[in-house]
């Protein structure tokens, strides 16, 4: 069993159970790929903009750009918002991979 | 105002791009108390209106996408609203992004607060298709819901009603609105909500469920509320037993509360989502991926950016400065003129001879000063509306169509490693990236710019690239000693000028304003055509704002440099206007840009006849006390002259130059007012090249020396009213003369080793 503070939360650790779980960063997605939103970064800034642009635990998102070699930022699709972020932001976005095709929601 | 009027207050929040101000706008028409602009990512705004026997003020809150955040904004909104207590709290939500916003909603109701909720861009929505069940929204939130179009005014009466209905039930009834969480959870709030109920004060002060889901969440602001507001010190008892309650559910349920709180929102969010709207038509963001597979592709992109910085540059520069397009009706029947001409001859001509004429002034003195000092300086200040309206409008049209946010994440990359963000390459480009531009419009534009560390560093760069005014100079220098070589040089000096900037925002970025590299986080707006009436309005309203807040001060700044160069007066040559075939402007005065080189016909001359007070004058003492100094970079006084002149605005260099180099010639020759601007010029040109005292290097050194000293008086103006207080155009003021010496020096000194 699990003990944990509510107010302090390591940020984007991937534990050994979290690979079986298929809870991986948002980073980690390429071009076309979509997830489900597991967790936002906790006790961060970003996480109230984050949500506030649609990006809530439950959402489903699809990558529309995001090239790893490149230092450029990934832009990704949650409904009818576009958004676009830095890499830190979104290895710090824990997500659960969809192997279905995209929704064009 | 009657005695019997109650004093109520209002709060608006919302998300940003809401149209919060706009509501705010709407409600408050004539009563506003506007705060300075943003020095700070925070501002409230604050006004009122009447309403019956009520007077209801309104207080604009910074906006936020939550209320559980610890960001600024959010603390602000739920410190005021707990300890203003207003009657009413305005929610704004954007009506095309309605299932956004519904968290927050859910935050105010959880807060209980007395809601009205506003949906604003109605009209959009419903072209988009969007179908919105107000009334089952009215159900949920237990609030009035009212369709806004705030920029049009449709909704504003029933906005009031319910403005004025929360008011009067806000004593009668507190509405105990709450979500339902899981019953796991649901349990240990009834009982934090039962201990929380046994302090009186506090249960006076805030709804005891919502400080239990609060005290759940973790949240530390909820913590310090309990700690302040109990007016003993069982404040430590309470929170230690919701601190057990809380370990005791993690070890029973392996989750915090927190997790279930965040998901019994969402699942609400859902709920309310899927009964409440419907998206009829198809949406646009298909259409908006497509056009970004261009705009942000990695090389199509930065050409595209390129392309349209130069057309908004082009376009605002020709339509405001070059192109004659207004017809003008005078003794030569119809002519044909620019808007900044035809206000520079208003100012400069048609007004003080309509004066002269109608005054009969007897002082020679009097009738300068009302010429070349006030009205020249209004006329200065006023000069700049055409090119500021025609920029706003261009950077308005360009961020209401959603094209900014692209070039924000295009360009992050590149200007983060110098402290500056993404978005700023507009401002840096309009105030002077390509030559020509103006700093006063680039640095108001800067206060888009959200990062208040990238916001400075953009404002205290823009000064050091070429704004038109310093144009004319570098034209005459650079045709009189490199004439072999024009286009190269220009362009060296272009890049140059790029460096440094970029250099010295490097280096702040390093040292005073050091702070963390924030990652970029930005929506990316679907394409729109932009709403032509918001477009205008906001420009009107900018260059308005312009004229009030900086145009006393350039104007104060104009008439010293006046009084600075006119006095001593010596001789019985008394400053006298130029013929009137030609548009004369005197010393003390400000033209706007003309981004063209020396065979430019513009106003900026300077009577030869004034030489002679310009001689004896203050501003000369003073050039000439800087002499031991400013000789190391191989400057005289007149040079001096000529650059105190220019800090007044940069364009008068020239003229001053013009008029202090010239005076040379005979006095037959100074007398002759009937000399073109371009002769004049001509004149100067051949004097500096074959003057002993010019050289390749002394012109350098003036180029450069040009290029970065201290910022022109409209620049420091509006530096003071973007950036909040006087530090940091002192500090540009200092910093950019001292690197413009000090390299002008360095140039200077070098040079002159090499040639012996």
């Amino acid at each position: 069993m699990v003990t944990s503070q509510p107010t302090s939360r390591p940020q984007s650790t991937c534990a050994p159970e979290d690979l079986k779980t298929g809870r991986i960063s948002l980073a980690s997605l390429l071009t076309g790929e979509s997830g489900t939103v597991l967790d936002l970064p906790e006790n961060n800034e970003y996480r109230g903009q984050l949500m506030g642009m649609g990006l809530l635990p439950g959402a489903t998102i699809r990558v529309v750009q995001h090239r790893r070699d490149s230092s450029r930022p990934l832009v990704l699709a949650t409904g009818q918002t576009r958004i676009a972020m830095g890499e830190e932001i979104a290895a710090a976005i824990m997500v659960e991979k969809n192997r279905a095709m995209p929704e064009g929601k | 105002m009657s005695s019997r009027q109650e004093n109520v207050s209002a709060v608006i929040t919302g998300q940003p791009n809401s149209g919060k101000s706009s509501v705010f706008r709407l409600l408050t028409r004539i009563h506003q108390d506007v705060s300075n602009y943003p020095g700070t990512t925070v501002d409230t705004k604050s006004g009122h209106y009447h309403e019956g026997d009520l007077r209801i003020t309104v207080v604009d809150m910074p906006g936020t996408y939550t209320l559980s955040s610890e960001t600024p904004e959010s603390r602000i909104t739920k410190n005021f609203i707990f300890s203003e207590r207003p009657e009413v709290v305005i929610a704004v939500v954007d009506a095309t992004h309605l299932r956004r916003s519904l968290l927050l909603l859910l935050e105010l109701a959880e807060m209980q607060v007395p809601l009205v909720i506003c949906l604003n861009f109605w009209d959009v929505a419903k072209r988009r298709g969007a179908v919105c069940d107000c009334k089952l929204l009215e159900n949920y939130f237990q609030a009035p819901v009212i369709p806004l179009v705030a920029t049009r005014g449709t909704g504003l009466d029933d906005l009031r009603k319910a403005i004025v209905s929360v008011c009067r039930k806000h004593e009668h009834f507190r509405p105990d609105w709450r979500i339902r969480y899981d019953e796991s959870l649901e349990k240990i709030l009834s009982k934090i909500e039962d201990k929380l109920r046994e302090s009186e004060h506090l249960v006076e002060d805030f709804p005891p469920r919502y400080l239990a889901v609060k005290l759940a969440e973790g949240d530390r602001q909820a913590r310090r509320l309990v700690e302040h507001h109990t007016h003993d010190d069982s404040w430590q008892k309470l929170l230690t037993f919701a601190d057990e309650e809380f370990f005791f559910f993690i070890d029973i349920y392996d989750q915090t509360p927190r997790k279930l709180i965040v998901a019994g929102r969402r699942a609400l969010v859902e709920k309310i989502a899927s009964e409440s709207f419907r998206q009829d038509r198809p949406n646009r963001s298909l259409r908006s991926d497509l056009i970004d597979r261009y705009v942000c592709h990695p090389i199509f992109g930065p050409a595209i950016l390129l392309c349209l910085m130069v057309l908004v540059f082009e376009i605002t520069f020709q339509v405001a400065d070059q192109l004659a397009w207004l017809p003008v009706w005078g003794g030569q029947g119809l002519s044909w003129m620019t808007p900044v001409e035809l206000l520079d001859t208003f100012f400069h001509l048609w007004l003080p001879d309509w004066l002269e004429s109608h005054l009969h002034l007897t002082s020679p003195v009097l009738s300068s000063f009302l010429r070349h000092g006030v009205l020249a300086g209004m006329g200065g200040v006023i000069q700049f509306v055409p090119v500021i309206f025609v920029m706003f409008t261009m950077l308005a049209l360009l961020e209401q169509s959603g094209y900014v946010a692209r070039v924000a994440m295009i360009m992050d990359r590149f200007m983060r490693r110098f402290g500056l963000a993404g978005r700023s390459i507009l401002p840096i480009v309009l105030g002077g990236g390509i030559a020509g531009g103006c700093a006063v419009p680039a640095i108001m534009a800067a206060r888009s710019i959200g990062n208040r560390r990238s916001r400075l560093l953009t404002v205290l760069i823009i000064p050091m690239l070429n704004c038109g005014g310093k144009l004319p100079i570098y034209g005459m220098l650079v045709a009189a000693f490199f004439s072999a070589y024009q286009g190269l040089v220009m362009t060296a000096v272009l890049f140059f000028s790029w460096a440094c900037a970029l250099a010295t925002a490097w280096l702040l970025a390093r040292t005073i304003l050091k702070g963390p590299e924030l990652p970029l986080l930005l929506e990316l707006p679907t394409y729109q055509l932009p709403p032509v009436k918001e477009v205008l309005g906001s420009s009107l309203r900018q260059s308005g704002e312009f004229l009030k807040k900086a145009g006393t001060v350039i104007l104060a700044a104009n008439i010293f440099l006046w009084f600075l160069m006119s006095f001593p007066q010596a001789g019985p040559h008394p400053t006298v206007p130029g013929s009137p075939s030609e548009v004369a402007m005197e010393v003390a005065t400000s033209d706007l840009q003309r981004p063209a080189g020396p065979t430019d016909d513009s106003a900026t001359t300077v009577p030869a006849s004034s030489l002679s007070s310009l001689d004896h004058s203050y501003a000369a003492a003073i050039g000439r006390f800087l002499e031991p100094v400013t000789g190391l970079a191989g400057f005289n006084w007149k040079d001096n002259v000529s650059f105190i002149g220019g800090t007044a605005a940069k364009e008068l260099i020239v003229s001053s130059m013009s008029t202090l180099y010239n005076a040379e010639r005979s006095e037959a020759e100074r007398d002759d007012d009937s000399q073109s601007q371009k002769e004049r010029r001509g004149r100067l040109l051949n004097t500096l090249a074959n003057s002993d005292e010019w050289s390749p290097l002394k012109a350098l050194a003036m180029l450069v020396f040009v290029m970065l000293y201290a910022p022109c008086s409209g620049t420091v103006v509006t530096m003071y009213r973007v950036t909040g207080s006087w530090h940091w155009p002192a500090f540009s003021y200092l910093f950019n003369t001292a690197l413009a010496l000090a390299l002008a020096i360095a140039i200077y000194q070098i040079g002159s080793l090499f040639h012996g």
